[in-house]
C-alpha cells in the first residue's frame, strides 16, 4: 500500500515548442528577481495564462543570456495545489517535499514529524524552515500554483513569517486566481514584490495573431484577429477556445460577429463551440475524464470504459485541447482547471446520473492501485458513503501510522453521525489517533460512541470481542492518562483476553495497553514480555507507530531498572529501522532520542548526550507530543544543572510544566516535580524544595515504591543540603526498596546520596559494583568531586562540585573559552563561577585562586 | 462595463473594525479609511478584480462583513 506524496504535484508545466513566447513578461519577473524582490505575485482570474507565463519565465534565458540556474546558481521547484492542500499539515508536507525535490534532506525532521501527522507550533516551523534556508548555497525558487486554494490563516500567517525572516536566497511565486489576504501593500511599499496582473497578461492583438497562426495552424484575417481580441478582452483561454472553434470554418468573420457579452457568456459559448468540433465519442470522454485531477491512459480507461484511452489523451494533446503533460514519459495529464471546471458543470447538466458511478469506477481504480487516499477521495465525491466507511475500515489503520492521521481524522469526522456511529471500528481509530497525538480530552466522547455500536453487535462474537477487546485497550491508556493505574491494568488484562489471535493490529495494540499499564505498575518483568510482544507485532506489519512507544516504555523500564546497554541496543536499533523504512517520524521518538541522550550522560558521553537530547527535543516540539517535551525537558534541565546552568535548567522544567498543564499524562507528573526540586536544591532554596516536596502528597517517611522513589531520592538530597539527620535512614529505606525490585536505576543514585548521608566507602563500592558493568561513569565523577569540596573545613562556605571544576581547570592554565568548550557550557556561565570561586576563596585574581587552592588542598 | 483586467476605483463599506495598520499592509496606496461607530468605509481603493477580491477576503478573514461595493468606472491600468 503507497500513501506516498504525488509527484505529479511537483511537475513544472510542459512548453509545447508551439507555446507563443512572451518575452516582455519573463524580462518582468527577472527584473524582479534581480532587484532583489522577495515575492513574485501573479494574480489574474481563470484562463489568462498564469501558470504558462511563469513556466516560461523560468524557461527562458535572461537579458545576459545565460540561465542562471544552469551555471548552479539557482534552482526552482514547483507546487500545483489544490482544496485539499488547505490544510496546515499537508500543506507544508508538500512545500518541504517541493524544496526537498532539489535539495536532498531538506527539513528531513520536520518532513517526517508532518508526514506523521504531528504539527509543532508555527513558531517552531517557521523556525526550522528559515534555518534550513539559511543553509542554502544557490537561489530558490518556490512556485506555488493554484495558490487561491490555500485561504487557511495559519498556512498564510506561517508564510508571512518565513518571508519575513528568510534568507535572501529564497524567492516565492505565488500563481493565483485573486490576491492571497496577505499584507501585499506592505511589501509594495517596501520594494518586496513583483507583481504580475490580469492587465499584463492579456494578449495583445500581434500576441493574438502568433496565437492562431503558429500556435494552432490558422490564417485568419487581420480584421478578424482584431474583433476577436477586442471581444475576448485579450483573454487566453478566450482566445485558444475561439482558435479551437474556427478550425474548419469557412467564414471566420461570422462566427467572430456572433461573439458578445461577458467572459462568463463568452466561455461558455466559446466552450460549446470548441466541444462540438469534436465526434460525440470524444466530447463523451473529455466530459466523463473531467473529475479526475490527473489522467493517464489506464485511469481514464477504467473510468469511460474506453480501451484507447491513452491514444485519446495524445490526440486531445495534438489537438491543443486544454491537456497539459504531467511527465517526460507522456504518462499523466490533467485538464487546464478552467476548461476541466466547464465540463464538470456540463457532465453535471447532461450526465448527472452517471456522476456517481463514474467517481466510483475512479475510486475501484485507486483501490486497485493501492492508492487509498485518492479512492476514498473519488467515494466521497460519489457520495457513496458506505464505500466510503469500507474503505476507511480497511485503511484506516495504515492511514493512521503512516503519516495521513489529519486527514483521516477529518474523513471520519466528515461523514454523518449515524454513519460513523454503525461503523465502531473507525470511532476506535480516531480515539486512537486522539491518543497518540496525546489529545486525551478529545478522546472520550468516541469511546463512548464506539462503547454504544458495540451493544448492536451480537455478543460474543469475534466481531464484538475484537471491537470489545480495543475498546477496553483505549480506556485503558486513558485511565494512564487520568492517573488511574490499577484500574488501566484491570482494563488492559480483560482487553488481552479477548482479542483475537488472528488479528495482527489488535495484539499489537492490546499488547501495548497491557505493557504500559503493568510497567505504571511497577510489574517490570511482565511489562517487559508485553512490550516486546506489542513490538515484534508492530515491526511485523510495519506500524512504527506502535512500536515506538512499545519502545519507549521499554527504554523507561530498562532505565529504572539500570540496565543501560540493553536500552540504548534496542532503542537504537529501532530509530535506525524507522528511519530506514519510513519518511514518517513516529510519535514519540522525541522521547526515545531523550533517553537514549540520559543513557551517554550517565556513560559520561556529554557531548554526544546534549546532541542526543537536543535532537530528542526537537523531535519532542516538532510532534507537539506533550509527553515526550516533558521528559526531554527533565533530562534537559539534568544536564544543565550538573553543569552549572541553572538558568537555562529552569527554562526548560518551564517547558516541561507547561506541556504537562498543556495535556500530558499525570505519569510523569511526579518526575518533573523531581527535577524541580533537584534544581531549587542546587541554587539553596531549600524551603522553596520542601514545600514542592510536601504538595506531592508524598512525606519522607511514606513507605519508597518504584512510584515513589523518584520523591524519595528528591527527599533524600533535600535532606543532605539542609543536614538533616534522617538523611541516612531515609538512604537505607530507599536503597531497600530498590534493591527488592532490582531498580538499579534508583539504587545507585540512592548508595551514592546513602555514602555521603553516612554509609561512607562501603555504599561507594556497593555503587560502583552495581554501576560499571553498565557504564555508569558520570554520578561517580560528580562524587569524586564531592568529596575534595567537603574536605576543606577552612572554608565558611564550600566550593560546588562545578566551582571545584572551574578551579581546577584554571590551575592548568585554560582560558575561560577553553573551560566553557570542556564543561560544555557558555562563557559567561564560567565567569559566573570564577566570580563565586574567588568570593568564596577571598580572592580577586586568578593566580591568587590557583594558590589558596593548592594551599587548602583543593588542587 | 468593468473588466476583470481593468483598475478601477471602489468603494466599500463593512461592519466591523478596522484600523491604520490594515490600510497600510493590505490596502492599495492612495486608499482612505473613514470609521464610523461598528462600521469602516475604505475609498478610493483602486485594484483590479484580483485584487478586489483580496482585500474583501482579508477583512473577511479578520470577522468583517461587507455591507455594501460601489465602483467608478474610470482610467485603465
Amino acid at each position: 500500500m503507497t500513501t506516498n506524496l504525488l509527484i505529479t504535484k511537483f511537475y513544472q508545466p510542459h512548453l509545447s515548442p508551439k507555446q507563443i513566447r512572451r518575452i516582455h513578461l519573463a524580462q518582468r519577473l527577472w527584473q524582479g528577481l534581480e532587484s532583489g524582490h522577495r515575492m513574485t505575485l501573479v494574480s489574474a482570474p481563470a484562463g489568462y495564462g498564469k501558470s504558462m507565463a511563469v513556466a516560461e519565465w523560468l524557461g527562458e534565458l535572461s537579458e545576459k543570456g545565460e540561465k542562471p540556474w544552469n551555471s548552479g546558481k539557482a534552482t526552482v521547484s514547483w507546487l500545483s495545489l489544490e482544496h485539499s492542500d488547505n490544510e496546515m499539515g499537508r500543506f507544508f508536507t508538500y512545500f518541504i517535499a517541493a524544496l526537498n525535490q532539489k535539495e536532498d534532506l531538506f527539513c528531513k525532521d520536520l518532513f517526517a514529524s508532518l508526514r506523521a501527522g504531528e504539527i509543532p507550533g508555527v513558531d517552531v516551523l517557521v523556525s526550522d524552515l528559515v534555518n534550513a534556508m539559511s543553509a542554502w548555497d544557490m537561489l530558490h525558487i518556490l512556485v506555488l500554483d493554484d495558490f487561491h486554494t490555500i485561504q487557511e490563516k495559519t498556512i498564510l500567517d506561517a508564510l508571512m513569517s518565513i518571508l519575513t525572516h528568510a534568507p535572501r536566497n529564497f524567492h516565492l511565486v505565488l500563481v493565483t486566481r485573486e490576491d492571497p489576504p496577505m499584507p501585499l501593500s506592505r511589501m509594495r511599499s517596501r520594494g518586496q514584490l513583483t507583481e504580475i496582473r490580469a492587465a499584463d497578461l492579456r494578449f495583445s492583438v500581434a500576441e493574438a495573431n502568433l496565437l492562431f497562426r503558429d500556435g494552432l495552424g490558422l490564417e485568419i484575417p487581420a480584421v478578424d484577429v482584431t474583433r476577436l481580441t477586442e471581444r475576448t478582452e485579450g483573454w487566453a483561454a478566450g482566445l485558444q477556445l475561439a482558435g479551437v472553434s474556427l478550425r474548419g470554418r469557412e467564414n471566420p468573420g461570422e462566427f467572430v460577429q456572433a461573439l458578445s457579452g461577458s467572459h462568463r457568456l463568452i466561455l461558455h459559448y466559446l466552450t460549446e463551440e470548441a466541444l462540438k468540433t469534436r465526434s460525440p465519442e470524444v466530447q463523451e470522454f473529455l466530459l466523463k475524464t473531467s473529475i479526475l485531477p490527473r489522467l493517464s491512459g489506464d485511469l481514464c480507461q477504467a473510468v469511460t470504459g474506453r480501451t484507447d484511452s491513452a491514444g485519446m489523451l495524445e490526440r486531445l494533446l495534438a489537438a491543443n485541447l486544454f491537456i497539459i503533460p504531467l511527465d517526460d514519459e507522456g504518462r499523466w495529464y490533467r485538464y487546464h482547471h478552467l476548461f476541466a471546471e466547464l465540463l464538470q458543470h456540463r457532465l453535471k447538466r447532461e450526465f448527472a446520473a452517471s456522476l456517481s458511478d463514474l467517481h466510483q469506477r475512479a475510486s475501484r481504480w485507486h483501490e486497485g492501485q493501492d492508492m487509498p487516499v485518492a479512492s476514498i477521495e473519488h467515494a466521497l465525491a460519489a457520495g457513496d458513503e458506505v464505500r466510503v466507511v469500507s474503505l476507511l475500515e480497511k485503511n484506516a489503520w495504515h492511514l493512521l501510522t503512516h503519516g495521513h492521521s489529519r486527514p483521516l481524522m477529518k474523513w471520519v469526522e466528515s461523514l454523518p453521525d449515524v454513519r460513523r456511529n454503525e461503523s465502531p471500528k473507525l470511532t476506535t481509530v480516531i480515539v486512537w489517533g486522539k491518543i497518540l497525538h496525546g489529545e486525551y480530552r478529545q478522546a472520550a466522547p468516541y469511546l463512548a460512541a464506539a462503547q454504544t455500536a458495540l451493544e448492536k453487535i451480537p455478543p460474543e462474537t469475534t466481531e464484538a470481542d475484537s471491537l470489545q477487546a480495543d475498546i477496553l485497550a483505549l480506556q485503558s491508556f486513558l485511565a494512564l492518562a487520568q492517573g488511574h493505574a490499577f484500574e488501566a491494568l484491570s482494563l488492559a488484562e480483560k482487553a488481552r483476553m479477548l482479542r483475537p489471535e488472528d488479528n495482527t493490529r489488535l495484539i499489537g495494540s492490546t499488547a501495548l495497553a497491557l505493557g504500559v499499564a503493568y510497567r505504571v505498575a511497577g510489574r517490570f518483568d511482565e511489562a517487559v514480555r508485553s512490550l516486546e510482544e506489542a513490538l515484534q507485532f508492530a515491526q511485523t506489519i510495519d506500524d512504527h507507530v506502535t512500536a515506538m512507544v512499545a519502545v519507549v516504555h521499554l527504554a523507561l523500564i530498562w532505565f529504572q531498572l539500570g540496565r543501560l546497554r540493553r536500552l540504548i541496543d534496542k532503542a537504537e536499533f529501532a530509530i535506525e529501522r524507522t528511519e530506514i523504512i519510513s519518511q514518517v517520524a513516529p510519535v514519540m521518538i522525541g522521547t526515545v532520542h531523550a533517553v537514549i541522550g540520559q543513557v551517554y550522560y550517565e556513560w559520561n558521553q556529554v557531548e554526544k548526550a546534549r546532541e542526543m537530547l537536543l535532537h530528542g527535543l526537537r523531535m519532542a516540539q516538532l510532534s507537539g507530543q506533550p509527553t515526550s517535551v516533558i521528559y526531554v525537558c527533565i533530562y534537559l534541565a539534568r544536564l544543565c544543572q550538573d553543569s552549572g546552568d541553572l538558568e537555562t535548567a529552569a527554562g526548560y522544567l518551564r517547558e516541561a510544566s507547561d506541556a504537562l498543564e498543556q495535556g500530558g499524562p499525570g505519569w510523569v507528573r511526579l518526575d518533573l516535580v523531581a527535577q524541580q526540586v533537584n534544581l531549587l536544591v542546587s541554587q539553596g532554596n531549600l524551603a522553596e524544595a520542601e514545600t514542592r516536596l510536601k504538595a506531592t502528597g508524598i512525606p519522607a517517611e511514606a513507605p519508597v515504591t518504584f512510584r515513589t522513589d523518584v520523591i524519595h531520592l528528591a527527599w533524600l538530597r533535600w535532606m543532605i543540603s539542609c543536614r538533616h539527620p534522617g538523611a541516612f535512614a531515609l538512604a537505607k529505606r530507599i536503597a531497600q526498596s530498590a534493591e527488592s525490585q532490582e531498580r538499579n536505576g534508583t539504587l545507585i543514585p540512592a548508595l551514592v546520596l546513602g555514602a555521603k548521608a553516612g554509609g561512607g566507602a562501603a555504599w561507594l563500592a556497593r555503587a560502583r559494583q552495581l554501576g560499571e558493568p553498565e557504564g555508569y561513569q558520570r554520578i561517580f565523577i560528580d562524587v569524586t568531586l564531592h568529596e575534595n569540596a567537603v574536605a576543606c573545613p577552612e572554608l565558611i562556605e564550600q566550593l560546588t562540585l562545578r566551582e571545584m571544576e572551574v578551579l581546577r581547570l584554571l590551575a592548568e592554565g585554560l582560558t575561560y573559552g577553553a573551560i566553557a568548550a570542556r564543561l560544555v557550557v557558555s562563557v559567561n556561565t564560567v565567569r559566573f563561577h570564577v566570580k563565586k570561586v574567588y568570593g568564596k576563596l577571598g580572592v580577586e585574581k586568578q593566580t591568587q585562586a590557583v594558590d589558596r587552592g593548592r594551599e587548602l588542598g583543593l588542587i | 462595463m468593468t473588466t476583470t483586467y481593468e483598475t478601477h476605483s471602489y468603494t466599500l463599506r463593512f461592519n466591523g473594525l478596522s484600523d491604520d495598520s490594515f490600510l497600510g499592509d493590505y490596502c492599495p496606496a492612495g486608499t482612505t479609511l473613514t470609521v464610523g461607530e461598528n462600521t469602516f468605509t475604505l475609498s478610493n481603493l483602486r485594484a483590479d478584480q484580483a485584487g478586489l477580491l483580496g482585500v474583501i477576503r482579508s477583512l473577511h478573514n479578520l470577522g468583517c462583513t461587507l455591507i455594501s461595493l460601489s465602483v467608478e468606472t474610470g482610467e485603465n491600468k
